[in-house]
């Protein structure tokens, strides 16, 4: 925990030292007349990987989107380090992968990750290529994105929300528009990926499994105006192989989890 | 067969064709002049031939490059104004859809014999398939890549010339394959209602002598001329859109 005192907080814009990667506090969301999202609370820790699964247009999108500054709340307040989501895009603490890879199509791979390091100007930030080598994309460097697969777009994807080291990594569901296979490399390899950081990362998704085996909480979305109805805490190991996942503890977590999301449309 | 081997057979089948429409027509040169009396004429008047081709030119490319710039600016002001493009929209609707040669009959009347009027008309007529390609363009990019630079708190001009300029690109390369055409159909076009020279003089020129010879041989440098500006825009897509994918060449035309 940082200490700051008050004064020192006030000149730097902070209004309280606080711990938290992201505070909602009562958040509502209308567009037009309807409501999409009532009176939504919940802190996410600093280092917490937590996964948000609703069904759809049950406004998960929505808040990760207020998260990111790109929505604001109708009511209510978001804190993104105990500052406004539009304060830490401005100190480029967020980087963010929606569904859809969104690459420049006119520019590489590698174009495409060193243009987001471009723009925040992040100097102490990891070199796009040796990220990209890390990431099995070595060959696809100098590739254009229409050249590459769903599966490598998305790649190329998180490392452009990766490589000007945000605090908070906000991914929307990143692997939803790809086969299952794909999929389930891919959450493997991400799983790998942020294990070795430390990066406060919100993922929304539609995939039960897929929040239980990333994340170490779990929030349910009821449907429409969305609520949390439910969290479900996540006590495994850090490494979640597929012995880990075959357990009866991973199995009882996702069976909990989708009796909570059940339960939470039916209402 | 590939269409390159089509296009190289496409002059002498034309040919072929001219001389059997003469045979079986049995049509006198006064009515359709045979190839081989054109060719003639081009290689005596080739001077003239040449001089007027450069007006003609000259005329074309002025009014293509004020079409690019006209366009161009009106499409990014259209891009931070919405009131700007909401006033400007009739405008634009009024002076597409006027027939251009009522409209050049005005500007001849007041710029007179000059080439302003002829400049006018070429601008008239190429710039709206530039314009709407490009705002076409700026509306299609993909609003989670704005979404993405927005978090990064990129900035207005890096979002222009990062995302919005790039993405407009391909539209603005496929507009040409339409408007640079056009423009030497309107400089021909000007030139045949009002001018002392180029290749619309010539056409009117020829008509009033009955020289079908020359009437063709003008004809065939207009349409040389406007294969030649088609190829150079796709030329020039190709080379400065490396990026577009194979197969969706069509991917930014309008319909004009």
């Amino acid at each position: 925990m940082r200490a700051v005192s008050t004064t020192e907080a006030d000149s730097i814009g902070l209004r309280t030292s606080s711990p938290l990667a992201v505070r909602a506090s009562s958040v509502s969301k209308s567009f037009a007349d309807s409501v999409v999202i009532e009176g939504i609370n919940l802190t996410i820790e600093k280092g917490e990987f937590v996964a948000l699964i609703g069904a759809s247009g049950c406004g998960k999108t929505t808040l990760l989107r207020m998260c990111a500054g790109l929505e604001q709340p109708s009511s209510g307040s978001i804190e993104i380090f105990g500052k406004p989501p539009a304060a830490a895009t401005c100190a480029h603490e967020i980087g963010v992968a929606f569904q859809r890879p969104a690459l420049v199509p006119s520019r590489t791979a590698l174009e495409n990750v060193r243009l987001t390091l471009k723009i925040t100007g992040s100097d102490d930030a990891m070199d796009p290529l040796a990220l990209l080598t890390h990431f099995g994309l070595s060959e696809a460097v100098n590739q254009y994105p229409h050249q590459l697969s769903g599966g490598m777009q998305q790649r190329v994807n998180i490392a452009c929300a990766l490589v000007h080291q945000p605090a908070l990594l906000l991914l929307d569901e990143p692997f939803g528009a790809l086969d299952e296979i794909t999929r389930e490399r891919l959450v493997d390899w991400l799983a790998g990926i942020l294990r070795e950081s430390s990066r406060t990362t919100l993922l929304v998704t539609h995939s039960v499994e897929e929040a239980v085996t990333l994340s170490t909480r779990v929030f349910v979305m009821s449907r429409r105006p969305g609520r949390i109805a439910a969290e479900i805490k996540v006590p495994l190991p850090a490494i979640r192989d597929f012995e880990v996942r075959q357990s009866e503890q991973f199995l009882d977590l996702v069976r909990s989890a989708r009796d909570a999301l059940h339960s939470a449309i039916a209402d | 067969m590939s269409s390159r081997t089509a296009a190289f057979l496409f002059a002498p089948s034309a040919a072929i064709v001219w001389y059997g429409i003469i045979w079986i027509g049995h049509l006198p040169p006064a009515v359709l002049p045979p190839p081989h009396l054109v060719v003639a004429l081009m290689a005596q008047e080739w001077q003239s031939l040449l001089w007027n081709t450069y007006v003609t030119l000259t005329t074309a490319v002025t009014g293509y490059f004020f079409a690019n710039v006209v366009a161009i600016s009106m499409a990014i002001a259209f891009l931070y104004s919405d009131a700007l493009k909401s006033l400007a929209t009739p405008w634009v609707v009024v002076l597409k859809n006027l027939p251009i040669i009522s409209v050049a009959s005005l500007l001849i009347i007041s710029f007179g014999d000059s080439p302003v009027p002829r400049i006018l008309v070429v601008i008239l007529i190429c710039f709206h398939p530039i314009l709407a390609n490009l705002i076409k363009g700026f509306e299609q990019v993909d609003p989670n890549l704005i979404a993405r630079f927005q978090t990064l708190h990129a900035s207005r001009f890096q979002l222009f010339r990062y995302v919005l300029w790039p993405n407009a690109l391909p539209y603005y390369a496929a507009a040409h394959e339409v408007a640079f055409t056009s423009s030497i159909v309107a400089a021909v076009l000007a030139e045949f209602f009002f001018s002392r020279q180029g290749l619309g003089f010539m056409l009117t020129q020829a008509m009033n002598d009955y020289r079908g010879d020359r009437l063709w041989a003008t004809n065939i440098i207009i349409a040389t001329l406007s294969a030649a500006a088609l190829g150079l825009s796709v030329l020039a897509e190709r080379v400065l859109i490396p990026w577009q994918p194979k197969g969706s060449k069509s991917l930014g035309k309008t319909s004009n």
